[in-house]
C-alpha cells in the first residue's frame, strides 16, 4: 500500500469530529448548529471549535439569522469544502481499493 | 493506519450522510390538498345522501387512494423542480415509517366492507382510522423537520376521544349518519388547518 496516500489526506477534515460534521453537511443543503450538535452528540464548545476550524479553512460557511425571535445559526458546505470532502472520500476509497488489489 | 481504518471511516461517512438527509418536501400544499379533498368528499357524500353504513368504507378508501395519488404527484413535481431524485433515501424512510399503520387502516377498511351491513360501525371505524393515521404521521415525524409528530398525536388523541365518548356514553352522541362529516372534520379540516398553519409560519421552499 502506498503510504503517500495517507499523507495526502486533508489534515483539516482528517479528524473524527470534523469528518463527521463535513459528512453531515455534505448530505444536506444546510444544517443548524443545534441539529449538528444533537446528531453528533457533541457539546456546544466542541461544535463551535470544529466549525471555526472548518470555517478558517474555507470549507464551511456560517450564517446567523432569527427564527421566531430566536437566533438561528446555520452551517453549509462551501464549494471548496464540498470539493475537499469529495477528494478526501475518493482518497479513502483509493486506499481501500489498493488494499483489495494487494490481497 | 490501515485499509481497515479507511474502510471504517468510509462506513462512518456513509452512515452520517444518511442520518443527515432529512426529508425536505414541502408539506403545506400536500396537507391543504388532502384537507380540501377530504372536505369535498364529505360534502359530496352528504349531498348525495350516500348511505354511511353500506358504502362508507369503500367510499373513503377510494378517496384515500385518490388523495395518496395526488400527494405523490405533487411530491414528484417538487422533486423534479428541485432537480432531486423522487424516490430518495429520505423519501423511502418516510414511506417505510408510514406504511405499517396505513396498511393496518386499509385492512380495517376491508374488514368493514366484508362485515354484514347491519354489524358495521362507521363511527368506530373513523376513530380507529384517526388513531392509525396519527400513528403513521408520528412515525414519519422522526424523519422530518416540522411539527408532524404533534399533528400525529392530535389525531391519536382525537380518535381515542371519539372512541371513549362512543363507548362510555349511555347514548352514543354519534351514529352512522354523522360518519361522513366526522371524516370531513378530522381528515379534511385537520389536514387543511395544518396546511394553512405551515403556509403561514414556515418559510416556503423554492420548490413550492
Amino acid at each position: 500500500m502506498n503510504p503517500e496516500s495517507f499523507q495526502q489526506l486533508d489534515k483539516v477534515i482528517h479528524e473524527k469530529s470534523r469528518m463527521a460534521i463535513m459528512s453531515m453537511l455534505a448530505a444536506s443543503t444546510e444544517l443548524s448548529f443545534t441539529e449538528l450538535r444533537d446528531a453528533l452528540n457533541m457539546t456546544d464548545g466542541n461544535v463551535t471549535t470544529h466549525i471555526r476550524t472548518l470555517q478558517k479553512a474555507g470549507y464551511v460557511a456560517v450564517s446567523k439569522t432569527f427564527q421566531d425571535n430566536r437566533p438561528l445559526t446555520t452551517c453549509t458546505l462551501t464549494v471548496p469544502g464540498r470539493k475537499a470532502f469529495g477528494n478526501y472520500v475518493a482518497l479513502l476509497e483509493g486506499i481501500v481499493q489498493q488494499a483489495k488489489r494487494g490481497n | 493506519m490501515s485499509a481497515n481504518w479507511a474502510e471504517e471511516n468510509l462506513q462512518t461517512i456513509r452512515t452520517l450522510m444518511e442520518r443527515a438527509s432529512v426529508y425536505r418536501r414541502a408539506l403545506a400544499p400536500i396537507s391543504m390538498m388532502a384537507g380540501g379533498l377530504g372536505l369535498m368528499a364529505a360534502g359530496v357524500a352528504e349531498a348525495t345522501n350516500a348511505s354511511a353504513a353500506a358504502n362508507f368504507a369503500i367510499y373513503w378508501l377510494i378517496v384515500a387512494a385518490l388523495t395518496s395519488g395526488v400527494a405523490l404527484f405533487l411530491m414528484r413535481g417538487q422533486a423534479a423542480r428541485a432537480g432531486e431524485e423522487f424516490w430518495s433515501p429520505p423519501t423511502r424512510r418516510v414511506a417505510r415509517a408510514m406504511v405499517p399503520m396505513l396498511l393496518a387502516g386499509l385492512g380495517l377498511g376491508v374488514l368493514e366492507i366484508l362485515t354484514p351491513v347491519e354489524s358495521r360501525e362507521s363511527v368506530r371505524l373513523v376513530a380507529l382510522w384517526m388513531i392509525l393515521y396519527g400513528g403513521a404521521l408520528h412515525a414519519a415525524g422522526f424523519f422530518m423537520r416540522r411539527g408532524l409528530k404533534l399533528l400525529g398525536c392530535a389525531f391519536v388523541l382525537g380518535g381515542l376521544g371519539v372512541l371513549a365518548v362512543q363507548l362510555i356514553a349511555s347514548h352514543p352522541p354519534l351514529d352512522d349518519s354523522n360518519a361522513h362529516w366526522l371524516m370531513g372534520a378530522a381528515f379534511g379540516l385537520g389536514n387543511l388547518l395544518y396546511g394553512f398553519y405551515l403556509k403561514m409560519t414556515v418559510q416556503p421552499l423554492d420548490t413550492e
